[in-house]
């Protein structure tokens, strides 16, 4: 009775590569009052964004801290059964499973759950969402008629659910094991593969990029070592009249190197998509699960700003409508929790 | 637990800080009304003692002035008794006395003795004798004294002497 009395804030947590997304909502009675996004540096929860966060919640005792669990080792199945029926060749002892509406379930791995709850202890977390359950959350008003592929997309992770009418055909989730500080050819060796479902995909561990295509493009790579020779353009008698100094050559190349590496990072995770997108639907095809069915949609829910060229790539090569939200996790997970709280 | 795989940390409204301060708070309260309970419960059974004590001190006024009473009457009653055996051991000495004043010669039959009065009925051998043995004190302790007779067969005579006192006490008659 007191907890209507007071406002509930939400605060969701988006680890990235280069530092934590936080959105901060205050809601009162299901009127969102106010709302905020902040983005932190850092590796591992500072200082500084410890005492936003206390200081965010500090006006009410009803606050929530929501994250995603990014971990590789999740996934989700259908039905609601144990999920060693389900993980054959995983080690089911260690697994939370979270079963939906007494039709799917979803599971994640303790450790992982551990670790998470670990990596957050300063601040402590309430919710740790599945990105299964974005996905239900993204598609909700498709998922219960549309027999399509539901993807939802992050720079850190790729997961895939194939839904007929609100059961779950196939499930599949890719993440980066560690994507901080690696390099990309690192990132791809380290992308690692979790099916549930087929258990011979499962003996493969990892898979690399080049079962999915081709990635010349990655090669632009080895020439940013040549962008230094831009230093050299203080020569040319064109740009003598805005002579830049040393240290503003150097960022400009930076800020050079940076853009050209986020164009091929943008690139290389869309043809990666594309590359998960397509093996996914030929183990679909390939399983008991088909029944000679043909997948005509695709729904991504991304978070990046691109996905244009993912789109391009799925409808000319695979023939398939393609329909991409662009969506702010951020609100997904504080939207969740809102959910998760009224349900309690 | 819909969406998530841990359940939220317990909510309190009140803090820990506060909550400290709030049981000292809490405990103050409840010393102090315990203290306030102890005070009125001693008070209202102070309250009850002084109305048993004021009802006893009514009953004892009341016995008191009863006793009081009994007292006086009491009081009275040996006065009246101290009275009554003054009065009884005069009467006894008066009679003695007029016993004593009787000689043997002359019977006396019959003493009505008054507070102010004595008559005596008796015989007498003669009128003399009467006259000398009998009369003559009675004279000296009445103011007025009237003898009468009246012969019988034997020559004796019956005698009736009223004597009183005019005003002095009985006592002073005896004297």
């Amino acid at each position: 009775m007191l907890e209507r009395l007071f406002k509930k804030i939400f605060v969701a947590i988006i680890s990235g590569k280069d530092g934590y997304d936080i959105q901060s909502v205050v809601v009162k009675n299901k009127k969102t009052l106010h709302k905020e996004f902040c983005h932190f540096e850092g590796d591992v929860p500072s200082a500084v964004m410890i005492r936003y966060i206390n200081d965010v919640i500090d006006p009410s005792p009803f606050f929530y801290i929501s994250t995603l669990n990014v971990h590789a080792n999740q996934g989700a199945y259908d039905g609601c059964s144990k999920p060693s029926d389900h993980l054959q060749n995983q080690d089911t002892v260690g697994i939370q499973t979270l079963c939906r509406d007494e039709k799917w379930t979803q599971y994640a791995a303790h450790d992982a759950l551990y670790q998470l709850r670990s990596h957050y202890s300063t601040v402590g977390l309430d919710f740790i969402f599945s990105p299964f359950s974005m996905i239900e959350y993204y598609f909700a008003d498709k998922i219960k008629s549309s027999f399509a592929l539901y993807a939802f997309g992050m720079p850190e992770l790729f997961s895939i659910a194939i839904f007929d009418g609100e059961k779950l055909e196939y499930a599949h989730h890719y993440a980066r094991g560690s994507s901080k500080s690696v390099n990309i050819d690192k990132e791809v060796s380290a992308m690692e593969l979790t099916s549930p479902l087929l258990e011979e995909e499962n003996t493969e561990g990892t898979i690399l990029l080049d079962d999915i295509g081709d990635l010349e493009d990655l090669d632009l790579l080895d020439d940013f070592g040549e962008i230094a020779n831009l230093d050299d353009l203080e020569e040319v008698d064109e740009f003598s009249e805005d002579v830049l100094t040393l240290e503003e050559k150097r960022q400009e190349r930076d800020r050079n190197t940076g853009v050209v590496k986020d164009e091929l990072d943008a690139s290389s995770e869309e043809y990666e998509r594309f590359g998960f997108i397509k093996k996914t639907l030929e183990r679909f095809y390939a399983s008991a699960h088909c029944h000679n069915r043909f997948i005509e949609t695709v729904c991504i829910a991304d978070t990046s700003s691109g996905g244009d060229e993912l789109k391009r790539y799925l409808e000319e090569e695979l023939f398939l409508n393609v329909l991409i939200r662009k969506v702010d996790v951020r609100e997904g997970i504080n939207a969740l929790a809102q959910a998760e709280v009224e349900g309690l | 637990m819909k969406y998530s795989f841990i359940v939220p940390r317990t909510k309190r409204i009140i803090g820990s800080d506060m909550r400290l301060a709030l049981f000292f708070f809490g405990v103050n309260i409840a010393m102090m009304s315990a203290a306030y309970l102890f005070l009125e419960y001693k008070t209202t059974i102070f309250k009850e003692k002084h109305a048993l004590y004021a009802t006893d001190i009514k009953q004892l006024d009341t016995s008191t002035r009863m006793l009081e009473e009994k007292i006086v009457t009491i009081e009275a009653e040996i006065k009246k008794h101290e009275q009554i055996s003054t009065d009884n051991t005069v009467m006894a000495e008066s009679i003695h006395n007029i016993f004593d004043l009787a000689p043997d010669s002359i019977t006396l039959m019959r003493a009505e003795l008054e507070e102010k009065s004595l008559i005596l009925y008796g015989i007498s051998p003669n009128k003399d004798t009467y006259n000398f043995m009998l009369e003559a004190p009675l004279k000296s302790i009445f103011h007025r004294t009237y003898t009468s007779f009246y012969p019988i067969e034997n020559g004796w005579y019956h005698f009736v002497s009223t004597n009183y006192l005019d005003d002095e006490n009985s006592t002073e008659v005896v004297e």
